[in-house]
């Protein structure tokens, strides 16, 4: 296996959070909950998860007296997913050369 | 790992990554934030034909109604994207074609007043003005979805 391979973030909803804040600067916990088309509590799970690992970070802030939260990818989170990208891209590589 | 179980996955992450740029593109060229644009613009330009102190009340009234749609813009935004190099360009050559198109139509219509007598010529190029907001942010939204794209591409690349 791929030493960048990284079975913690291969969990799909977490690389689908992490793909989903790749771009971003910053998302919010509706965005994510509703493109991942999953549960408040099984998404806050996940969140919880990769806060721990030091992947994301979140905030939250009141807009007309609604609260809201904020998901961030930490820059660690932001070097992991890139490694994990990469080791998928190099497995998928390898196998191409050895059919090819 | 089997190499299909990680194509599966990277087919995944490109739309993910897709699906977060559309949002934030999607958002940005609302009508609801492209409508109170245009309307700012032609009360900002048509102001000149207004005597004072009705134009400064007109400037004023644009500049809050600009604010306003800022605001809002930024607080109902679900996706928050600090532009890269390539879409700083895009921002900067879309400001000099708004700014180009604005001295075309000022000058345009400025002639039509001197040659035909046409009135209130400020207020027409003003309205020309925002019809082209409008019917630009249809192709401008496709360019910016583009050029984030690329820029998201690029940027996992490096």
């Amino acid at each position: 296996m791929d030493p960048d391979f990284d079975e913690f973030l291969h969990v799909p909803a977490r690389l689908s959070i992490l793909a989903l804040l790749a771009p971003a600067d910053r998302v919010d916990f509706g965005f994510l909950r509703d493109t991942i088309g999953t549960s408040d509590s099984a998404l806050s799970k996940h969140l919880s998860a990769l806060v721990s690992a030091g992947y994301v970070a979140m905030s939250k802030d009141r807009d007309r007296g609604v609260r809201r939260t904020h998901v961030t990818l930490t820059p660690q989170g932001r070097r992991a997913f890139r490694r994990h990208a990469a080791a998928l891209e190099r497995i998928v590589a390898t196998s191409r050369l050895a059919d090819g | 790992m089997l190499p299909r179980d990680a194509q599966d996955s990277l087919d995944t992450i490109h739309r993910l990554q897709d699906r977060s740029i559309d949002e934030y593109v999607d958002h940005g060229f609302a009508r609801r934030y492209v409508l109170p644009s245009a309307l700012m613009v032609f009360v900002a330009f048509a102001s000149f034909d207004l005597p004072g102190p009705w134009n400064t009340f007109a400037i004023a009234l644009g500049l809050g109604l600009a604010a306003m749609v800022c605001v809002s813009w930024q607080r109902q935004a679900r996706v928050h994207r600090r532009p890269t190099g390539l879409e700083q360009l895009y921002y900067l050559g879309a400001g000099i074609v708004f700014l180009v198109a604005c001295v075309a139509f000022q000058v345009a219509a400025a002639v039509a007043a001197v040659k035909l007598g046409m009135p209130a010529h400020h207020t027409v190029a003003a309205a020309a003005t925002a019809l082209m907001v409008v019917a630009t942010a249809y192709p401008a939204r496709k360019a910016l979805r583009a050029v984030a794209r690329h820029a998201v591409a690029e940027d996992a690349d490096r």
